[in-house]
């Protein structure tokens, strides 16, 4: 699990430091696997403008190109890309500075006899896209003015990697790790007050979880967003997925995955238009095909829980979505999906078809079941936010009701088992923190968690 | 009668000569062979009539006992001339170098294993082993780890059958289900032995040694196992203070678990252990699950304690100094010579680990 400090101020009020977060996240458990400044050296990116173009004297392909990297300063460097024209506003990397992707430190290099001092960059090179057939293209109008200027945003969040232990599937989301630091005295956690969608407009695509034997899927909401445009996102939402190392790829997609990351809810989008009269959960039949958002090609054996529409299988729940109905940036109407899958149901699947997923290892954990809704509003409004259209109301199909388990918990227990005391209030306290509701009763306390995945206190002794 | 005191006479006269032991041998031959002189005698007695059978035979045999007593004489009398010859003639040189020999070295992960015993038995822990051939069944479900759990992903799996239910054992916890199955509460044991995951890297080898340890009792608590883990490192470090930290993790089997840090420093590029402020983890600990106790028949609400798993290559490299893992596996001769243990150097706590 990645994050940044800055993320976990979303949820976190802390006047603490860094590097006492570090300290007390492996104290809580949440093991520090690595620390990594993923911003260092970006600074010596810079706005360039390309002033002059030459062919380059030994070379068909090369160009000798003027830059003008502010301050008055021209360089000469040496580039390949067709696109490299008179006027363009590009980003340059001086001498010393090392490419993001190749990790290749640039040095003042003659390439065929003509001095390169530094080099132009591709978005792929600066991994901020798969565009690899030319140089950057800056718009002249938004970056005119900042010639000279770093590029990136300065960040002085590091991208912290947690190893997170199987029984605490909570902190597979930001706001969960919040919970904990919170609840072990750092900071505060920010009660976020979360709207809610507000919309009479009943949905038209009918979905229906079969009823048969191993039926793995309990409960499955979605949500039907109309006319929306879908877009490159915001610089918020891009700087938050890159600050954790992850690839922006359209609004709808990059949302999805914030809300996953954030309030640890898996999500899909489907283009709605693609989908042949609503949508059925069943368990697949041996031959079934289907090609997945990873562009492979998966034959299904008997009884893996499939979402599927009148022309087959869409995608494999919990695990990964198909191409067919995948969004792109013309999607029009989307369909927001957020589900409940057995973990068992999961494991075996991905492990018979080898697949892992971000979503298939929060399902085989353990995901809150009652978090369904929260997700929907929460990406639902987000994408009117950024894409516009209008939000239908949210449709949850159920075949069992999900009650938070409550438990009896002994308070002598904690003595007896570690060998040390601390007061009933202490041991209070911190449960309620965690967000536990607790109820006295004689000698022990019954205590339930409104919205947390089950599994956090079925698989440990007493929470 | 005459006929063999004849054969007496002659032959007695022959072996009297100066012969070699060839040729006495060859008279052994033509009296006492399968058809010789004598042997065919005593076919004869059976016809003879029966006034004189008797007496014949006794004097066959005392003919036949004096020519083999004579025969015997004979050779001996040859042999000891000829040791007598040789005695005479050889000389010992003592001026040639002795011929060369090797005292093997005992291999480091051996000599680990015996301090860490010796450390654990001084405090009451008796040693137990398991097969490194494991069912699934001790391995993982007994353990609270059972299929499709994902803590199975945390071990790599050397499976053995097409079921997968034989395996080499990932852990050297499966001991703890075996003593507890086999014996009744309290347990207080230690498992040293060979484990296996499929993985394989300068801190990874596919094999590799752990140490279990286990200790049920009506009232044993994480304070107990606290005391236990910090007196076994100081007397293994051979350190009068050492810096440890618990940190919470989470092993299926143990709940709560912890992973267990010792602090260390690099001074002069020699790693120095109990003090500064990095930290190594050394092993994983925790309260034995409940689950696995009901597993093994052991009644939760009157038993409880603490099990704990170490890995012994990583303190044998931390002790000795061995920075690659895979050195210890690879039968380099030369490197046992520089890293292994003199056989007579057996660690006990009174005469103190190593030296």
């Amino acid at each position: 699990m990645k994050i940044t400090f800055d993320w976990l101020k979303d949820h976190l009020d802390t006047k603490l430091n860094e590097g006492k977060l570090l300290e007390q996240l492996t104290n809580v458990g949440l093991e520090v696997e690595s620390v990594e400044n993923l911003s260092a050296g970006l600074d010596l990116f810079k706005v360039a403008k390309i002033l002059k173009t030459e062919k380059h004297p030994n070379a068909d392909r090369l160009k000798v190109c003027d830059v003008d990297v502010g301050e008055n300063e021209i360089k000469k460097v040496v580039c390949g890309a067709p696109n490299a024209r008179e006027g363009l506003i590009t980003i340059y990397a001086p001498p010393g500075a090392i490419v993001p992707k190749s990790k290749v430190k640039l040095v003042v290099a003659k390439i065929r006899d003509v001095t390169s001092y530094g080099m132009l960059c591709s978005e792929s090179e600066l991994n901020l896209s798969d565009e690899s057939d030319g140089i950057t293209e800056l718009s002249s109008k938004k970056y005119e003015k900042s010639i000279g200027k770093s590029y990136f945003s300065k960040s002085n969040s590091n991208l912290i990697d947690l190893s997170i232990t199987p029984n605490r599937p909570d902190c597979l989301g930001v706001r969960g790790i919040a919970r904990d630091l919170a609840a072990s005295g750092f900071g505060k956690l920010k009660n976020l007050k979360e709207k809610k969608i507000k919309s009479n407009v009943k949905q038209t695509l009918k979905v229906k979880i079969n009823k048969e034997k191993n039926q793995a899927c309990s409960s499955f909401g979605s949500c039907l967003i109309t006319n929306v445009k879908n877009t490159e996102s915001p610089k918020w939402l891009k700087d938050k997925l890159v600050s954790i190392g992850q690839k922006p790829i359209s609004a709808i997609v990059d949302i999805t995955n914030y809300v996953m990351l954030d309030i640890n809810r898996p999500l899909h989008a489907y283009d709605a238009d693609k989908i042949e009269k609503g949508i059925v959960v069943r368990n697949s039949k041996s031959g079934e095909e289907f090609t997945a958002l990873d562009n492979k090609n998966y034959k299904l054996d008997d009884g893996m829980c499939v979402i599927s529409d009148n022309k087959g299988v869409l995608g494999l729940g919990g695990i990964i979505g198909g191409t067919r109905s995948g969004t792109e940036f013309d999607t029009k109407n989307i369909l927001l999906e957020s589900a409940y899958f057995e973990p068992r149901s999961i494991r075996s699947t991905s492990k018979k078809l080898n697949l892992d997923t971000d979503a298939k290892f929060r399902f085989e954990r353990g995901i809150d079941p009652l978090s369904i809704e929260d997700g929907l509003n929460k990406a639902a409004l987000l994408i009117k936010e950024i894409c516009g259209g209008e939000i239908g109301k949210i449709d949850i199909q159920t075949n069992e009701t999900v009650k938070a388990k409550t438990i009896k918990f002994d308070t002598n227990l904690f003595e007896k088992i570690t060998g040390f005391k601390i007061s009933i209030k202490e041991i209070l306290k911190i449960l309620e923190d965690l967000g536990f509701k607790i109820k006295k009763e004689k000698k022990t306390f019954k205590i339930n968690h409104p919205n947390l995945e089950t599994r956090y206190f079925t698989g440990n002794r007493c929470c | 009668m005459s006929d063999i005191k004849n054969i007496q006479n002659n032959y007695s006269a022959k072996l009297n000569n100066n012969l070699s032991l060839e040729e006495i041998n060859q008279i052994k031959t033509e009296l006492f062979g399968k058809n010789g002189l004598i042997s065919s005698q005593f076919k004869n007695i059976g016809s003879i009539p029966e006034t004189d059978r008797k007496k014949f035979a006794s004097d066959l045999n005392q003919i036949k006992d004096e020519l083999q007593n004579l025969i015997t004489s004979k050779i001996n009398e040859i042999e000891s001339k000829k040791i007598n010859e040789k005695l005479e003639k050889e000389k010992i040189d003592v001026t040639l170098p002795e011929r060369p020999f090797v005292i093997g070295k005992i291999h480091p992960v051996s000599q680990t294993i015996d301090e860490i015993s010796s450390i654990f038995s001084e405090i009451g822990f008796s040693v137990e082993e398991g097969p490194d051939i494991e069912n699934e069944y001790n391995n993982f479900t007994a353990l609270n780890t059972p299929d499709n759990h994902p803590a199975r992903d945390m071990h790599d799996t050397f499976y053995l059958d097409e079921n997968k239910e034989i395996l080499l054992r990932t852990h050297t916890s499966p001991v703890q289900i075996r003593t507890m199955l086999k014996d009744k509460p309290p347990f207080k044991i230690i498992a040293p032995g060979r484990t296996y995951r499929s993985d394989s890297d300068q801190t990874h080898a596919p094999m590799f040694h752990q140490v279990e340890g286990l200790h049920i009792d009506k009232d044993i608590n994480m304070g107990h196992l606290k005391g236990c883990l910090n007196y076994f490192i100081k007397e293994f470090f051979e350190v009068e203070k050492i810096k440890m930290r618990f940190r919470p993790s989470h092993f299926p089997f143990t709940e709560p678990s912890a992973e267990v840090d010792i602090g260390y420093e690099i001074k002069d590029g020699k790693i120095v252990i109990g003090e500064g402020d990095q930290w190594l983890e050394i092993l994983g600990c925790g309260m034995v699950h409940p689950n696995v106790l009901k597993n093994v028949k052991v009644d939760p609400s009157k038993y409880q304690g603490y099990a704990f798993g170490i890995g012994i290559d990583r303190l044998a490299m931390l002790k000795y100094g061995i920075n690659d893992l895979r050195a210890f596996f690879d039968c380099d001769y030369r490197w046992l010579n520089h890293f292994g243990f003199d056989p007579l150097d057996v660690p006990t706590n009174y005469r103190g680990l190593s030296r």
